[in-house]
C-alpha cells in the first residue's frame, strides 16, 4: 500500500453556507457565502490560491459545466480550476483533488469548493437522471430512495430482522438527526420529530417513508488546504490534518456478480479498511470520536455503521436503537444533523461533512460541541447500493 | 404426414374489468351501454401492447428450442405500435428466431391472421409461425370499450407432426365496411350493429363457411367446434343457425371472459379449442374482414402430445379484477391527467445504441464465460469477477426463459409511473447471472426476497415527443408456481 497523505495536508479554513430552500440566492451567491467564510477562517487572500477544485453533480439544473462557474463567481485569479463530479461524493472529490495537489507539491494553497442549487427543479427530491444511451435502454427507472430502500429487503433477508424492528431502528436514525439538526442554525430541517411521526409518514419507496429521506437543499461548502508547514507559517499552530483519504468505486461486482446479497456496501468496506490503514487506526470503535456518514436515507446510515466496522455485522439496528450513535454517546454520528437535516446540496455535501468534523476537532462547534474529539470520520457515498462510489476521509489534529 | 398446425398457444393480459364497472362509470353519460354490461373484459397494463402480447403468445405456443426452426414469421394486428418499422422483426429478435427468418406484418382487417394461416398451410416445405394480437384503443363510454378485449395467439405450421390439418377453405372478398380507422386516427368509427350483423357478417360468414365445408367435403353437422368471432352479441348463434351447425358445437368465444380481440380472435379461440380437442374433431373457424375467411381443420392423434406452455385457459384463470374504471382509461390513453414534473423526463432513444445492443436489449442475451463459467448481463469484453477477469470469453447465453429469484426490491412511489408504485430490484437467474430489474404485474400484496420470477418483454418507456416506444425485459411473479392457490376465475387486486 502506498504511504498515503497522512499529516501531509492541513485544512486551514472552512466555510459553509446555510443549507435549505435558498429561494433568494443563486448558486454564485451560495459559493461566495461559503468561500468568504473559508478564506477569512484561513486568514488568506484570494491571490494566495494556486489552484481550485470545484464540485457539482447536476450541472443541468445548477451551475453549468466546467471550472468556469467557480472561477467567475469567486473571481479567482486565472488559476487552474478543475470541475469534478462523482455522484453524491463529488464534494469529497474536490477535497481530494486539492489535497493531492498540495501533497504533490503542485500547489502551496488550494481551494476545494462544492455547490448545488437543487431547488430550481420545481419539485422535491433529486431529478431523475438520463444515464446514457445504453443505460437508458436497460436500467430500471428507479428514484434514489427506491435504490437505497432495497438495502432494507436485503438486510432483513440476510439477518432475519423483523420488518417492524428494522423500521423502528431506521426511525431512530432520523429522530436522532432531527434532534441534532434542531441545534444547528445552518441546517435545512430544524424541527425535532417523534417515532410516531416517522412511522406514520407517507411512503416514498417502501420501506422508506418521508422522514427516512434526507433533505434536498441548496448550499455550498469550501475548504482551504495547504501543507502543515505553511499552515504554521500562517499562524495555524495546531492545524487539522488529513489522516486518510480513500475512494472505492464499484466495478460491476455488486450488480453483475451473484454473491453480493444486497444488504451492505461493498465499496464502503474496502474504502474503510484502506482509510484505517492509511490513518494508522486499528480499532475504529474506540478511536473514531465522531462520524459524519452519508445518511441519504435512514437505512443507508444503518448499514454503513457496520460497513465502517463501528457496529458488528447484523447488529447496527440494535446499536442504533440503543443510542450508540446519539450525540451524548462515545462516538456520535451526524452531530450537525447529517444529510438528513443539515441538507444535501449534492456537490457540497462531502465538504459540509468535513466542515462539521473540522469545527468539532477545533472545539468550535458551539452548542453541539462534543468533548475532546481526536479523530473524525467522513463517509460520502454516491450512486446506489448496487453501483456506487464511496469516499472516506479521516481528519484529526496533527500527530493524533 | 400431412402439413398443418404443429404448435399453438395464446396470451390474455392479467388485468380484468367487469363490464358493469365500465357501465357504472358511464351510466349517466351513456345509459345505452346497460345492455352490454355482462361479463368481464381483459386489458393490458401500461407496459403491454400488441408486440408484447404476440411475444407472450409465441412463448406459450413454441418452446425455445423449436424457435430456431422457424423460417417464416407473420405478425398480424390492426393495432401495431409502428406503422413504419416492421413489428414482426422486433418480435422475432425478442423471441430468438433465426436471423434468416422471413418476417412480415399483416394488417388492415380482422381476418388477416386466418389469411396468413391459410397461406402457411398451403406452402409446403417451410416452417411458418403466425402470431396475432390486438390492443385497439377505444373512446371512453363507447360500446367498443365494453366489448373489446386484448391479447394474442400464435400458431406454428409445419410439414410434420401436425395436431390439426387443413381440410378445406373458403374466401370471400367484399368491401363491406362495418367500421374503419384512418391511418391518422386512434379510434374506430362504427356503423349500426343490426346492419353489420344481418346484412354483413351473417351473409359473409355463411358464404365463406359453405365454400370451406364444400372444399373439405363435409356437411355442417359434422363440425364439432364452430368458431365465428365478432364483437356483436349473438352473431355466432345466428351464423351457426343459418349454417346448420348444432348449437352445442359453438365454441366459447371468450366474450364473457376476455372480450373481442380483433385480428387475434380467430386464432385465440382456435388455440383454446385445441387445448381440449380430441383426435378426429373437426373445427370450422371463420372470421370477417372486408369479406370473410373460413378454414376447416381436423384434429389428429398428435394432439395428445402437444400442449402450450400455459394455454389460454390458464391465462384466463389468472385474472386480476380491477374495480377502478380509471385504470382502463389511463392505460388506454383516453384520459388527460397530470403526470407531474417527474413525468416530463425525456425518453429519447439512441437508435444506433439500440441496434448495437439489440441482442442484449431485445434478446436478453447474457454472456457465459468459457474460462470461468460466469454468466454476466450484459456481456462485456472484460468479465466481472471477484478475482479473475477474462477477456473476450463470453458466449451468448439467453436469459429470457430462465427463472429468476428476487434478491432485493422496493416499491417506488416517487419516480414517475403509469401504474404506481413502480417495483424495482435485483434478481438472480437460476444457472447464473443477475440483473437490476423493473418488476411488472405485481399484485396488491407485493413481492418478497426469494420470490420466483419469469422474464417478460414489455414497454420500457413511451417517447411521446417523438412517437417512439422502447422495450425491455421485466421480471414478473411466476404465477405458475402459485397456481394451486389461484384457481379462482378472477381474483381481486
Amino acid at each position: 500500500m502506498p504511504r498515503g497523505i497522512k499529516d501531509r495536508v492541513a485544512i486551514i479554513g472552512m466555510g459553509c453556507s446555510r443549507f435549505g430552500e435558498r429561494w433568494d440566492s443563486s448558486a454564485d451567491d451560495l459559493m461566495v457565502e461559503a468561500y468568504l467564510e473559508a478564506i477569512a477562517d484561513a486568514g488568506i487572500e484570494t491571490s494566495q490560491l494556486d489552484a481550485a477544485w470545484y464540485s457539482t453533480h447536476i450541472d443541468e439544473i445548477g451551475l453549468g459545466k466546467g471550472g468556469l462557474p467557480a472561477s467567475i463567481a469567486l473571481r479567482l485569479p486565472n488559476i487552474a480550476v478543475t470541475r469534478v463530479e462523482n455522484f453524491c461524493a463529488s464534494g469529497s472529490e474536490a477535497l481530494r483533488g486539492a489535497a493531492y495537489a498540495v501533497a504533490a507539491g503542485a500547489a502551496d494553497i488550494a481551494l476545494a469548493i462544492g455547490c448545488e442549487k437543487l431547488k430550481d427543479t420545481g419539485y422535491g427530491g433529486l431529478p431523475m437522471r438520463r444515464p446514457g444511451p445504453m443505460a437508458d435502454l436497460i436500467h430500471p427507472d428507479a428514484s434514489a430512495p427506491a435504490n437505497f430502500a432495497q438495502l432494507a429487503s436485503g438486510y432483513r433477508a440476510k439477518h432475519g430482522v423483523d420488518a417492524n424492528d428494522l423500521k423502528r431502528a431506521m426511525a431512530h436514525v432520523s429522530i436522532k438527526s432531527h434532534a441534532n439538526g434542531a441545534q444547528n442554525d445552518k441546517a435545512h430541517l430544524r424541527r425535532e420529530i417523534t417515532e410516531e411521526q416517522v412511522l406514520n409518514a407517507p411512503m416514498i419507496a417502501e420501506p422508506l417513508g418521508l422522514f427516512d429521506c434526507c433533505g434536498v437543499s441548496d448550499g455550498a461548502a469550501a475548504a482551504i488546504v495547504t501543507t502543515p508547514e505553511i499552515a504554521k507559517s500562517l499562524g495555524h499552530t495546531n492545524p487539522i490534518t488529513i489522516k486518510a483519504l480513500q475512494l472505492s468505486v464499484s466495478n460491476g461486482y455488486e450488480s453483475q456478480f451473484s454473491t453480493w446479497d444486497g444488504s451492505y456496501f461493498h465499496t464502503t468496506r474496502i474504502a474503510a479498511r484502506k482509510a484505517y490503514q492509511e490513518a494508522g487506526i486499528d480499532d475504529p470503535k474506540s478511536q473514531i470520536s465522531l462520524s459524519e456518514v452519508h445518511d441519504c436515507f435512514s437505512i443507508t446510515e444503518l448499514v454503513t455503521m457496520e460497513d465502517l466496522f463501528l457496529s458488528d455485522e447484523g447488529n447496527a439496528w440494535r446499536d442504533i436503537r440503543d443510542g450508540r450513535y446519539d450525540i451524548d454517546s462515545a462516538s456520535p454520528c451526524q452531530v450537525d444533523g447529517g444529510l438528513k437535516c443539515f441538507g444535501h446540496p449534492v456537490g457540497a455535501s462531502g465538504l459540509r461533512m468535513a466542515y462539521e468534523v473540522y469545527l468539532q476537532l477545533l472545539g468550535r462547534a458551539g452548542n453541539r460541541q462534543i468533548s475532546d474529539p481526536s479523530l473524525g470520520l467522513i463517509h460520502n457515498l454516491g450512486g446506489s447500493p448496487q453501483s456506487n462510489v464511496c469516499s472516506i476521509a479521516i481528519l484529526g489534529q496533527e500527530g493524533a | 404426414m400431412a402439413r398443418g398446425i404443429t404448435h399453438f398457444g395464446g396470451y390474455v393480459p392479467r388485468l380484468r374489468m367487469a363490464r358493469d364497472t365500465i357501465f357504472q362509470a358511464h351510466a349517466w353519460l351513456n345509459p345505452g351501454l346497460r345492455g352490454a354490461n355482462s361479463g368481464i373484459r381483459a386489458f393490458g397494463d401500461w407496459d403491454e401492447d400488441p408486440l408484447t402480447y404476440a411475444i407472450e403468445a409465441v412463448r406459450d405456443a413454441l418452446p425455445e428450442p423449436n424457435r430456431k426452426a422457424v423460417e417464416r414469421f407473420n405478425l398480424c394486428s390492426t393495432s401495431f405500435p409502428f406503422a413504419y418499422r416492421q413489428n414482426a422483426s422486433l418480435a422475432a429478435t425478442a423471441l430468438g428466431l433465426p436471423r434468416s427468418v422471413q418476417c412480415s406484418d399483416l394488417s388492415g382487417s380482422d381476418n388477416a391472421a386466418l389469411l396468413a394461416l391459410s397461406q402457411a398451410c398451403r406452402s409446403p416445405g417451410s416452417t411458418s409461425l403466425i402470431a396475432a394480437s390486438e390492443r385497439v384503443r377505444t373512446p371512453a363510454a363507447s360500446m367498443m370499450e365494453m366489448r373489446l378485449g386484448e391479447g394474442g395467439a400464435a400458431i406454428q405450421v409445419g410439414d410434420e407432426n401436425a395436431v390439426a390439418v387443413l381440410m378445406g377453405e373458403g374466401h370471400v372478398t367484399d368491401d363491406f365496411v362495418d367500421r374503419f380507422r384512418s391511418s391518422a386516427d386512434a379510434f374506430d368509427y362504427v356503423w349500426e350493429e343490426r346492419w353489420i350483423r344481418d346484412e354483413g357478417y351473417s351473409r359473409l360468414a355463411l358464404e365463406a363457411s359453405q365454400k370451406a365445408l364444400s372444399d373439405a367435403g363435409l356437411e355442417s353437422r359434422q363440425i364439432n367446434h364452430f368458431i365465428a368471432p365478432t364483437y356483436l352479441p349473438k352473431a355466432q348463434q345466428q351464423i351457426a343457425r343459418k349454417l346448420g351447425i348444432d348449437s352445442g358445437s359453438i365454441s366459447d368465444h371468450l366474450m364473457d371472459t376476455c372480450g373481442y380481440v380483433g385480428a387475434a380472435h380467430g386464432l385465440l379461440v382456435l388455440a383454446t379449442v385445441l387445448e381440449t380437442a380430441e383426435p378426429g374433431d373437426r373445427i370450422l373457424v371463420v372470421q370477417m374482414g372486408q369479406g370473410a375467411t373460413a378454414l376447416v381443420f381436423q384434429v389428429t392423434e398428435v394432439i395428445n402430445d402437444v400442449r402450450p406452455a400455459r394455454g389460454v385457459a390458464e391465462w384466463l384463470r389468472r385474472g386480476d379484477l380491477q374495480k377502478d374504471y380509471l385504470k382502463l382509461a389511463v392505460f388506454n390513453r383516453v384520459l388527460d391527467w397530470d403526470r407531474g414534473m417527474r413525468g416530463e423526463r425525456d425518453t429519447k432513444t439512441a437508435l444506433s445504441a439500440l441496434h448495437r445492443e439489440s441482442d442484449v436489449v431485445t434478446g436478453l442475451i447474457a454472456g457465459k464465460c468459457r474460462k470461468t463459467g460466469l454468466v454476466q448481463f450484459p456481456p462485456t469484453r472484460l468479465s466481472v469477477s471477484s478475482n479473475e477477469t477474462a477477456l473476450d470469453q463470453f458466449e451468448p447465453y439467453p436469459l429470457s426463459e430462465r427463472p429468476a429469484r428476487v434478491v432485493s426490491y422496493s416499491a417506488d412511489r416517487l419516480s414517475f409511473s403509469l401504474h404506481p408504485p413502480s417495483y424495482v430490484g435485483l434478481v438472480d437467474f437460476e444457472g447464473g447471472g443477475r440483473m437490476p430489474v423493473q418488476f411488472t404485474d405485481i399484485r396488491a400484496d407485493g413481492i418478497e426476497t426469494g420470490d420466483r420470477m419469469r422474464m417478460v418483454f414489455r414497454v420500457k418507456d413511451y417517447d411521446e415527443q417523438r412517437g417512439f416506444r422502447r422495450y425491455f425485459w421485466k421480471a414478473q411473479p411466476d404465477t405458475r408456481s402459485q397456481s394451486s392457490e389461484e384457481e379462482t376465475t378472477c381474483r381481486e387486486g
